[in-house]
């Protein structure tokens, strides 16, 4: 049975690499024959994800001591040794090859991030942004691969969001919105297509100029659509409206959250680190599809949030953050998405707090990206 | 599939060739200008530490002829430090100038931005250049081609940081 399990699967790679099958095929035949863990997929996505916010993360704490060309060279060095590797790696390992691309193009904007800090090149770094988009844009194209597409998402909606914040409305971004809804309509991924839905959302509702009426006026249409779907002859589409909801609705929980917040509580200058934590966090819940997630979200984030209140002692903030790491560490193993879920959130506003100490950051998502990736290489 | 994807890192590998070089450029080829400056302490989310640079001739008052992403030129005079004269909408003739891209989202007034804006150090030192420069003018040694500057370093007191 093993035997035939491990065959199945390297044939499996081989009919999604030619085509025959798409990767939403592909996951249902893996889950059927319980082929692949896919806790353990999740699992080093989370890690490759840490390792490469660590990388960047380690770039801005300014290593003005080693000469220029030696940083240059380590990152140019490491980016291109890694993205060879994952070209070389594709036939015999598909999933690991495409998890290197993914953490190749992060050592991209690392590189792309050093250069503009070694010449001192700009206040705004969208443009940086936009550059490592365009020339991370060929690997989504070429493999279609679901965590390839949503990385690039990723990084054309922070462009998106920084060039609103610059007052720009950017209506480029839907050239780069349609060029990923290609590469999922040719390499079908349900989850994929929820993130693209979510920042397609966001597209229209940065057009707005007051967010919260928007936001308002959508949860109006929700609620509509929702009525809508319990009607039996819209029975066909309350899958869509199902979709448009849940990705929607946790937009919304997500903005009122943060910008409540920030508006009423926090002094935060720059309004881009707001943006960055939104969409990262979007990414991260989007794949736990329960509504229940979302207060599991909401609760964390009020407690990490409300930290600075003046019945928060300093005693119960380091307390605050140990019992959400270990309590995620606990969940990996009966949830493993609220987990990801509760660490992950954790760790970004522990980013946001500790910006500034980026050796310390960088360590702490270096860790944990370890931790992942042992964790996960436990499980299989 | 394999050439492809050689063939979209040999592109990676040439963009950020490029990028180098579009840094260096102004650094090797062109002229000196320096300038005053006054300095504050943000950090950026992606790069580290810097001190953010700020120019009197990085406003200019909102008016229905300007509009965000067009070019302005601001013209300084031969001194050193140099002055700032006016701006202009034409390429100067002479070499004094910078290039600036306007960004007209605020009410009244319009920032432009010249790619000097930020100056990137060790966190001690920034904090450091930030107590130095209360109530006191930096200046910031460029280099310009073309209206495309860069920043070599920034003076206080004949010091070079």
């Amino acid at each position: 049975m093993i035997y035939f399990k491990n065959k199945l699967k390297k044939e499996l790679e081989i009919w999604l690499e030619k085509g025959f099958i798409n990767t939403n095929s592909y996951e249902k035949i893996s889950n059927f024959y319980s082929l692949d863990d896919q806790n353990s997929s999740a699992l080093i996505y989370f890690a490759y994800l840490c390792f490469g916010i660590s990388l960047i993360v380690l770039i801005g704490a300014n290593w003005q001591e080693i000469p220029r060309i030696l940083r240059v060279i380590f990152l140019f060095g490491l980016t291109f040794f890694i993205q060879i590797c994952g070209v070389l790696k594709l036939k015999k390992d598909p999933f690991m090859a495409n998890m290197a691309i993914f953490l190749g193009n992060f050592c991209f904007f690392g590189s792309v991030m050093l250069i503009s800090q070694m010449f001192h090149i700009g206040k705004y770094p969208s443009d940086g942004v936009l550059f490592v988009l365009i020339f991370t844009l060929p690997f989504v194209m070429i493999l279609k691969h679901p965590i390839l597409i949503t990385q690039n998402l990723l990084f054309a909606t922070i462009w998106f969001l920084m060039e609103k914040f610059q007052g720009n409305y950017e209506i480029f971004y839907l050239l780069f919105l349609a060029l990923n809804l290609y590469a999922i309509y040719k390499n079908y991924c349900r989850d994929v297509f929820r993130i693209w839905l979510l920042f397609f959302g966001l597209f229209l509702i940065c057009g707005f100029e007051n967010l919260f009426d928007c936001l308002n006026i959508f949860a109006i249409f929700l609620i509509f659509l929702y009525f809508l779907s319990k009607i039996k002859q819209f029975e066909k589409i309350s899958d869509i409206f199902y979709e448009f909801s849940l990705t929607f609705g946790l937009m919304f929980l997500i903005c009122w959250l943060i910008g409540y917040d920030i508006y009423f509580y926090y002094e935060i200058k720059s309004i881009n680190f707001i943006c960055v934590f939104l969409v990262l966090l979007c990414f991260v819940a989007i794949f736990t599809k329960s509504w229940f997630s979302f207060w599991f979200i909401f609760w964390i984030i009020f407690i990490d949030f409300g930290q600075n209140l003046p019945f928060f002692n300093e005693i119960l903030m380091v307390l605050n953050y140990v019992i959400c790491l270990i309590f995620g560490i606990f969940l990996l193993n009966k949830n493993r998405k609220f987990g990801i879920l509760l660490i992950f959130s954790t760790l970004i506003i522990l980013y946001f707090k500790l910006v500034g100490d980026y050796i310390l950051t960088s360590l702490l998502f270096l860790l944990f990206g370890v931790f992942m990736f042992f964790i996960s290489r436990i499980k299989r | 599939m394999k050439k492809a994807l050689f063939f979209a890192i040999f592109l990676q590998f040439l963009a950020l060739l490029y990028l180098i070089f579009w840094a260096k450029f102004p650094l090797y080829f062109g002229d000196n200008l320096q300038i005053k400056t006054t300095i504050v302490d943000p950090r950026d989310i992606f790069r580290g530490n810097y001190v953010n640079l700020g120019y009197k001739f990085s406003f200019i008052d909102k008016n229905e002829t300007l509009k965000s992403g067009s070019k302005i030129y601001a013209n300084f005079d031969e001194k050193t430090p140099a002055n700032f004269v006016n701006f202009s909408f034409k390429k100067p003739e002479n070499k004094n100038y910078l290039t600036g891209k306007l960004n007209c989202f605020d009410y009244e007034i319009c920032t432009i931005r010249y790619e000097i804006e930020a100056y990137f150090l060790p966190k001690n030192l920034a904090l450091k250049l930030e107590n130095l420069s209360q109530n006191n003018e930096f200046l910031v040694n460029l280099k310009v081609k073309n209206g495309i500057a860069r920043i070599v370093n920034l003076q206080f007191q004949g010091v070079k940081y």
